[in-house]
């Protein structure tokens, strides 16, 4: 089959409006600050992990497809291989927090830790260094997986009589181990250790449910504005829109499911040192607590259940705003309570500063996506996956 | 009650998937298509109509989800309160278990039965097979012979690449 493919060009409106965002969002960050800087700390850390995930959410997608020789993401593949390219910045951004860990984390100050025997025992791991060394190591697997795959992705594109394909699954497979354990490590790092004398096994698996509900929002996201913009015409069908649909649905209730196998538990066994965590969010922020599940749950399971909901790219774009927001309240709810706490801080005005820097931080993320892309061919023409991704019946 | 049928066999799917659209563009009738396997695009080919199921298996969920909330609330509050583990007597989390599992298990089973009854299928069921190869190689198109004009069907198939075309009447429950 012949195809005429499109690449894409990064410039003019999208350009523009992702630079509008990053100044609105720069902005707000300020304020954010100026108004308080514990505040200002917890947006950053928030909004920079977000996005770090987003990132993330693409080397999860190459590699679990790459291991199964998966072809529904064959055509649109380059937009998570796109998303990858946001981790080197991401890093960046996480390393920034260095300087606001004494705000955040209350196990960085020596005099709470010595007087307090439970942190004592944890400072073998809860130290500064290490953790340092921990999150470099974290995104020095993370870039080299990215890297790597991608490599493979544009190597295939030059001579597409190669064989790529057991490269791609040999390195898959040990990405997606090595990307199991670092996920794990990172969400009890970065959010979990926000209260330390606190623990959940499960929590990896719940920040890694948010991760992919957000990825395949952005995903779908891009692939119907691509087809809006005349990119991929003939290429990107219904029945793929579809399949995005079905993940959207589908994980926002794995995402529920986590949420309650956690919830459940904590509620059910009633010890003090577990229950700490949602006591904390009952009490001050119940309303942002079952706004939460509202977005999160039950919007998505009552838009998407159709059928033609699916299907129809409207809806599709709605509910995946909707989504991206509603995990940003999540992560937002999962750091800021047990810090607002020790500093008695409180949000000014609704959280429209921080909807504001979430917008910035968003603009960086296309701006950084969509440079990646312009530079790439649209569509794997290498591929030996994409003809058969381009016939999908579902 | 015997109908007489027109049958064009094909060995190609994509033939048969022409000849269907064609068909349906001239106002052919199709009475049904045997196929060895599901052709791709061959349901909206032939206007089939999507089937109700989806909304059985809603109704029957909802059902199972208040089911269960009906039985737990009326047992746990009104029947026999007793405190369990310090919860008070209506503890929603704790429900949420059971509620799950009975909005699939009444969603699940309602959906096989309800699947059954509108395929009109039941154990034993003999079905009708005109010719043995269409559950190996061939795809039988059928006509009703009372709706179709013969001569324009035979044409129109052999166009489009049909290997047999022969009358034969059956019963077709």
């Amino acid at each position: 089959m012949e195809l005429e493919i499109k690449n894409y060009e990064f410039s003019g409106g999208v350009k523009k409006t992702s630079l509008t965002l990053i100044a609105v969002g720069i902005v707000a960050m300020i304020a954010s600050f100026v108004i308080n800087p514990t505040v200002g700390w917890v947006d950053f850390l928030v909004n920079s992990f977000y996005f770090v995930l987003v990132g993330l959410s693409g080397i999860f997608f190459l590699t679990v497809t790459g291991v199964m020789q998966a072809s529904w993401i064959t055509p649109y593949k380059r937009i998570p291989e796109a998303m990858t390219k946001f981790l080197p910045i991401g890093f960046v951004l996480m390393l920034a927090t260095y300087f606001g860990l004494h705000t955040i984390y209350e196990w960085t100050h020596t005099e709470v830790v010595m007087n307090d025997a439970i942190l004592r025992e944890k400072t073998g791991y809860l130290n500064e260094t290490f953790y340092m060394i921990r999150m470099v190591a974290i995104f020095a697997i993370w870039i080299l997986i990215g890297r790597k795959m991608l490599n493979f992705s544009k190597e295939q594109d030059a001579n597409p009589e190669k064989d790529y394909q057991h490269g791609i699954m040999k390195t898959s497979a040990i990405g997606l181990i090595l990307f199991g354990l670092t996920i794990s490590v990172a969400s009890f790092d970065w959010v979990m250790s926000v209260e330390p004398h606190w623990f959940s096994t499960i929590f990896g698996v719940y920040i890694f449910a948010g991760m992919f509900v957000t990825g395949i929002c952005f995903v779908t996201l891009s692939v119907i504005k691509l087809r809006e913009w005349g990119y991929m015409q003939g290429i990107i069908t219904e029945d793929h829109l579809h399949d995005l649909g079905k993940w959207m649905f589908g994980i926002s209730v794995f995402w529920a499911y986590i949420w309650i196998s956690q919830y459940l538990l904590i509620w059910y066994a009633n010890i003090p040192e577990e229950t700490e965590y949602y006591v904390l969010r009952h009490h001050h922020w119940n309303g942002v607590f079952f706004l939460n599940l509202a977005i999160n749950f039950f919007t998505p399971f009552v838009l998407l259940l159709s059928r033609p909901a699916k299907r129809s790219p409207g809806r599709l774009k709605l509910v995946a705003c909707i989504l991206m927001v509603g995990h940003f309240i999540d992560l937002y709810l999962m750091v800021a309570p047990m810090v607002f706490e020790h500093h008695n801080a409180e949000i000014v005005g609704f959280g429209i500063l921080q909807f504001l820097s979430w917008l910035g931080f968003f603009g960086l993320f296309v701006l950084v996506v969509g440079k990646a892309l312009s530079k790439m061919n649209l569509v794997p023409t290498g591929d030996p996956n994409l003809e058969e991704g381009l016939h999908l019946h579902q | 009650m015997k109908k007489d049928f027109i049958l064009a066999t094909f060995e190609d799917d994509r033939q048969v998937l022409a000849a269907t659209k064609k068909a349906r563009d001239k106002n052919m009738p199709i009475f049904d298509i045997y196929t060895p396997f599901p052709v791709h695009g061959l349901d909206e080919a032939m206007g089939i109509k999507r089937s109700i199921l989806p909304y059985v298996t809603l109704a029957a969920g909802i059902m199972g989800l208040m089911t269960a909330l009906a039985l737990q609330i009326y047992t746990n509050s009104v029947a026999w309160p007793v405190i369990v583990g310090g919860k008070p007597a209506n503890s929603i989390p704790a429900f949420i278990p059971i509620t799950f599992e009975l909005t699939v298990l009444f969603g699940a089973h309602t959906t096989v039965a309800a699947f059954l009854m509108l395929n009109k299928l039941y154990p034993g069921k003999k079905p009708h097979i005109f010719d043995p190869s269409q559950t190996c190689h061939s795809f039988i198109m059928a006509f009703d012979k009372s709706n179709v004009n013969a001569d324009e069907v035979s044409q129109l198939v052999k166009e489009h690449g049909a290997v047999e075309v022969k009358e034969e009447s059956a019963t077709i429950k």
